[in-house]
């Protein structure tokens, strides 16, 4: 029961942070750790990645939705990734899915964000 | 086994986020023998954590990592399951939280929301002595 997390950054798309495993109670405060640490240093947008997350409840989403409010503030963007219809599911019931950018993989994100800048 | 006749596992553990992930477990291998299916027993295992976080973060408050514990009870038979999380902290009105519909305003009653949400039926008994159990019910399809 952990959750692995990784941030990558590459030139011209914003940084993303990469989870694998479980988010609940216990995890959740290292992607808190991590998208703080992204928005101490001055990022506005970022990824989310949740392909390989398995289990999300609300301490997860929680954190997701702190992350959401800061980047909005910033006037900045927070993408989530995920394709797994348990995610899919939490985010329906709570209504989530309304207010994040979702998308399936990162392929269609990318697209995504070439269109905008160009 | 009549309709009020339980077989009862019975759970304790630490009041540390660390073994929140051990009461899905456990709940995870009842509910699977049980044969709920897979997205109920998904449904379950987040659940019993939000009961699980809930007893950890709210009930004991400042009091986090103290030697209380929580306890959890599987209450099986064959027509249902009942998860019993019960905590020894402050207590909680669960009347007031969780009753809006969720949004980015109310976080903090996103767990009691998706609680009432993913089980047929919850209860929220709060102890004269302290502290506060919530009864989850889950019924099985014929």
């Amino acid at each position: 029961m952990n959750l692995k997390v990784e941030l990558v950054k590459r030139e011209r798309v914003p940084p993303f942070i990469n989870l694998e495993g479980e988010i609940d109670v216990y995890t959740s405060p290292k992607l808190k750790e991590k998208i703080l640490e992204l928005i101490d240093g001055g990022e506005v947008s970022f990824v989310v990645n949740l392909e390989r997350v398995t289990y999300i409840d609300s301490t997860g989403l929680g954190v997701l939705i702190g992350a959401l409010k800061r980047t909005r503030e910033k006037r900045g963007s927070l993408y989530l990734i995920y394709s797994n219809p348990r995610l899919k599911r939490i985010f329906e019931i709570t209504g989530l899915d309304k207010n994040f950018s979702i998308y399936n993989n990162e392929k269609e994100l990318l697209e995504h964000l070439k269109k905008e800048g160009s | 086994m009549s309709p009020e006749e339980f077989q009862v596992v019975e759970l304790r553990i630490p009041n540390k986020p660390e073994y929140v992930s051990v009461a899905r477990l456990t709940l995870s291998g009842i509910a699977s023998r049980m044969n709920f299916s897979y997205d109920e027993v998904e449904d379950l295992k987040i659940a019993i954590a939000e009961a699980c976080t809930n007893a950890i973060q709210h009930a004991y408050g400042e009091d986090k990592g103290t030697e209380e514990e929580v306890i959890i009870r599987y209450l099986i038979n064959p027509q249902k399951l009942i998860i019993e999380v019960q905590d020894k902290g402050r207590g909680f009105d669960p009347d007031i939280i969780g009753k809006g519909p969720p949004g980015l305003d109310t976080e903090g009653g996103l767990g009691i929301f998706l609680i009432k949400a993913l089980v047929d039926e919850v209860k929220f008994k709060v102890n004269k002595e302290g502290g506060t159990q919530v009864q989850m019910i889950k019924y099985r399809k014929e």
